[in-house]
């Protein structure tokens, strides 16, 4: 962490932002928020587990008394916000969420549309409080249409915008691709029509509201194969590692437990530089393979002969030296390379957050940004708030509430800070998962990383 | 929605130096949202797009491709050498007014154009450069060759992609490029909100691999906080939160939540999967072949949209995988104005696809068609104060 970093130089100083969501695609973005320099205040129930909570993965495995507070995942996407916990099916925690509103810019959720209204926290009841609320709803489908009230999420969205079916091997089924795809799609559109909001607001002083479709923003990543249905009663179907103008472009298997490289031959040249790099085997004078439609018409062949040149070979020396010969290659990273990478550890991407010592979780690496200002230097600015943490300091201090106010809330359980009624969470069933190829072999350095 | 006149951008002046898919979908996302966006081009051929399959029609055609037609409506195009000293001072000309310039040339490019962020920030301090890359502009993976399949590879997310026994697999179609311009959309608006308040340019870097690494959620978490490295699945379980064989095509079948399981077997019609051992994601996991083979069984006997509907009605969450023909003809995206007809000289009316959220009082609108090929470089050359001899001279020199 960069503990002298202003906060004062950074894009979204002097902006508030609370957040009142739950999974990945919102908190994620207003996690990005607290990045360029916003003050996010994270809405935190006390009554009920993140439903992600249960899924982990807990430091070293240990979910202990407050698995709630140590959810790799959620301090990833909470990182930098102050947590308030807040019972919102008592009328008290909604007039604290109401004088909230009334002192911050944004406010971003993610409930399906009749929650916020039954709550009296929809746009139309909050803007009455606050003009110039920029106000931002994530929900699977939109707040129209026939399909507004139908729960999602990324798992059921990556399917129906049409994602999975484009997705998988080419002679297999569709197939779910990575994880939680939609909701990062959700989550960086998100931030931009909150930071187009605010362009706007500085200039006209006028806020608005966002009716944010996770559905949409996977569509819209799929335009031209959408249009080809349109244009041409086109239905694309899965390609799997091919592309339709190159090949060789595929990954093949090197030394070692599953390790893969990634070649990709976009011309002529690139091809003959790779012959050479291989120094010129037998089959080369093959006429077939000269030129790119025929290494695409026979490209199981050029396939089979590169899997022979790749096995028993070290991915990454093998990556580096045909990137040298100008050739697009890459290893196949998985997550231990990650969190061993020098270009990312050079760009500090993956960066260090140090918790709190009552959390129990030490130092650990997280996800930064993909981007880089030359005018501010972006970090995380603090480790996810634990359930609870900065009730007092929020109440008292922001909304103005007094110590004795606050301790009478405290005693009503309007604000709480843990889940009394939790089952107690179980670790990650780490055999089974390895039983079942969810995890690969243990590493004990990882301390170190 | 209120029309492009009313786009929060509006008197953003942007000029798109991208090309193929994730510099010019950043610059579109602008161009969206009211700015006014200048498309530049090279001479003849255009960005590499318009060679990009699939065209309106079938046959390749400059005009006629939809990757270039979906990523470049609400833009103007102008032809411009840039590897000529008279383009390279077009293009300082265009800057000293600009606001915003994207680009995603490979990272030593801008530089050897003569284009470098010190240069254009010379012409105009208040100009905001984003360079989309696919490993930013800094590291020693900076000069590296990529595309969508090396970005895939490099991030991480195809180590988890795919079955146990066979390759590791990316993502479908060409993700990697909307990834990218969508990420670079973001610290390109903080860039402008910096620009508003200050007076100062910045140059934005914007890392295509980096932001395929920012969606793995889980994978860097189980290393750091457990040391586990996550792989691609042994295909069991797959009857439970991937894809599924329905009776018409396929679903997905999910609920995160154990209380709900009850009612998840019954919408999907298999009382035998009651058994409280595969409530839990636990015993999801401990039985996930005999969960496969009976929960296989029970989706297979139903209708695809039939069992989302009603799955969803009761609260379950639950997918049905799309084709492009489904969603092309999606009731929920017809409500919802996703598409849009715009008229085209040469590639006809066509259907396209738009807004991933709307706004109450400003946002997304189509102002423009895409632009043929140089159609505004004389509009644009005489509002840079260029005389019309002054643009035949250009043309006869290549220039534009």
């Amino acid at each position: 962490m960069s503990g002298d970093m202003k906060v004062q130089d950074l894009p979204l100083a002097g902006v508030r932002v609370i957040d009142a969501s739950h999974v990945f695609a919102v908190p994620y973005a207003t996690g990005l928020l607290a990045d360029l320099g916003a003050e996010v205040i994270k809405i935190q129930a006390h009554t009920r587990m993140d439903v992600m909570a249960g899924h982990g993965p807990f430091p070293e495995n240990i979910p202990g008394e407050r698995a709630w507070d140590r959810v790799g995942s959620l301090n990833t996407v909470n990182r930098g916000k102050l947590g308030l916990s807040l019972d919102l099916t008592k009328p008290e925690a909604i007039e604290i969420f109401r004088r909230l509103v009334r002192v911050s810019d944004v406010l971003a959720e993610s409930f399906t549309p009749r929650v916020m209204k039954k709550l009296g926290l929809d746009y139309a009841a909050l803007r009455d409080i606050r003009p110039e609320l920029i106000m931002l709803s994530n929900t699977g489908y939109g707040h129209s249409g026939p399909w507004r009230e139908y729960g999602s999420v990324a798992t059921s969205l990556e399917a129906t915008s049409g994602m999975c079916w484009l997705s998988g091997y080419e002679d297999g089924p569709p197939s779910k691709i990575g994880q939680s795809y939609t909701d990062f799609l959700a989550c960086w559109n998100a931030v931009y029509a909150l930071l187009l909001s605010l362009h706007r607001r500085r200039r006209t002083g006028r806020g608005q509201w966002i009716d944010l479709s996770m559905y949409q923003t996977g569509a819209a990543t799929l335009g031209p194969v959408i249009m080809d249905y349109f244009a041409n009663g086109k239905v694309a179907g899965r390609m799997g590692n091919r592309n339709p103008d190159m090949a060789p472009h595929n990954v093949y298997r090197c030394a070692g437990e599953d390790r893969w490289i990634a070649i990709a031959v976009d011309s002529d040249e690139a091809w003959r530089a790779l012959i050479e790099a291989m120094r010129r085997p037998a089959w080369a004078g093959d006429t077939r393979l000269a030129d790119a439609r025929g290494r695409i018409q026979y490209s199981g062949l050029v396939d089979e002969h590169l899997s022979a040149w790749t096995a028993g070979q070290h991915a990454e020396a093998l990556a580096t030296r045909l990137q040298n010969a100008g050739i697009m290659a890459g290893v196949v990273e998985n997550g231990r390379d990650l969190l061993h990478d020098e270009q990312l550890r050079v760009r500090n991407f993956l960066e260090a957050v140090r918790h709190p010592p009552e959390a129990g979780i030490g130092e650990r690496r997280y996800i930064g940004r993909p981007w880089k200002l030359s005018g501010a230097a972006l970090a995380i600015t603090r480790p996810a708030p634990q359930l609870g943490e900065h009730n007092r300091e929020v109440l008292t201090k922001l909304l103005g509430y007094s110590d004795a106010e606050v301790d009478a809330m405290k005693k009503s359980q309007v604000i709480g800070n843990e889940i009394v009624t939790a089952n107690k969470v179980q670790p990650l069933h780490l055999e089974g998962m390895r039983r079942n190829h969810r995890i690969g072999q243990p590493d004990s350095d990882y301390r170190k990383a | 929605m209120a029309a492009g006149s009313d786009g929060p951008l509006e008197g953003l002046k942007v000029l798109d130096l991208g090309h193929q898919i994730a510099g010019p979908y950043c610059a579109r996302l602008l161009a969206d949202q009211g700015a006014e966006v200048i498309k530049i081009e090279r001479p003849v051929t255009g960005d590499v797009s318009r060679a990009m399959a699939p065209f309106a029609g079938g046959e390749p055609h400059p005009e006629k491709s939809l990757t270039f037609l979906y990523l470049n409506y609400n833009k103007r195009s102008l032809t411009l050498d840039l590897k000529s000293e008279a383009g390279r001072k077009i293009l300082l000309e265009l800057a000293h007014d600009a606001d915003v310039l994207v680009e995603n040339f490979e990272p030593r490019v801008m530089a050897s154009l003569g284009l470098d962020f010190k240069t254009l920030s010379a012409v105009n301090p208040k100009l905001v450069v984003t360079s989309i890359s696919n490993f930013g502009q800094t590291g020693p993976r900076r000069d590296w060759r990529a595309n969508d399949l090396i970005d895939y590879a490099v991030s991480g997310v195809m180590s988890i992609s795919g079955y146990a026994q066979r390759e590791p697999v990316k993502h479908g179609y060409f993700q990697a490029g909307y990834v990218g311009g969508l990420a670079g959309s973001i610290p390109t608006m903080a860039a402008v909100l910096v620009q508003g308040a200050t007076g100062r340019g910045q140059h934005v870097d914007v890392a295509i691999s980096e932001a395929l690494t920012s969606t793995l959620l889980l994978t860097v978490p189980y290393y750091t906080y457990m040391g586990e490295t996550q792989t691609r699945r042994a295909p069991v379980g797959e009857a439970f939160g991937n894809c599924a064989r329905a009776r018409d095509g396929w679903v997905v079948a999910h609920s995160p939540r154990s209380g709900e399981w009850g009612d998840f077997c019954d919408v999907v019609g298999a009382p035998e999967l009651k058994d409280p051992k595969f409530a839990t994601a636990r015993g999801k996991i401990a039985n996930a072949a005999e969960l496969d083979e009976l929960l296989g069984a029970a989706l297979a006997r139903h209708e695809r949209f039939a069992l989302f509907e009603e799955a969803n009605r009761k609260k379950i969450l639950f997918g049905v995988v799309q084709t492009p023909e489904d969603l092309a003809n999606c009731a929920q995206l017809a409500e919802r104005h996703f598409f849009h007809e715009i008229d085209h000289p040469a590639a006809g009316r066509l259907r396209y696809p738009g807004q991933t959220f709307d706004a109450s009082e400003s946002g997304f609108a189509i102002s423009r068609r895409p632009p043929l090929l140089g159609e505004h470089t004389d509009e644009i050359l005489s509002e840079l104060g260029h005389s019309r001899q002054d643009i035949e001279r250009l043309r006869e020199l290549r220039v534009v």
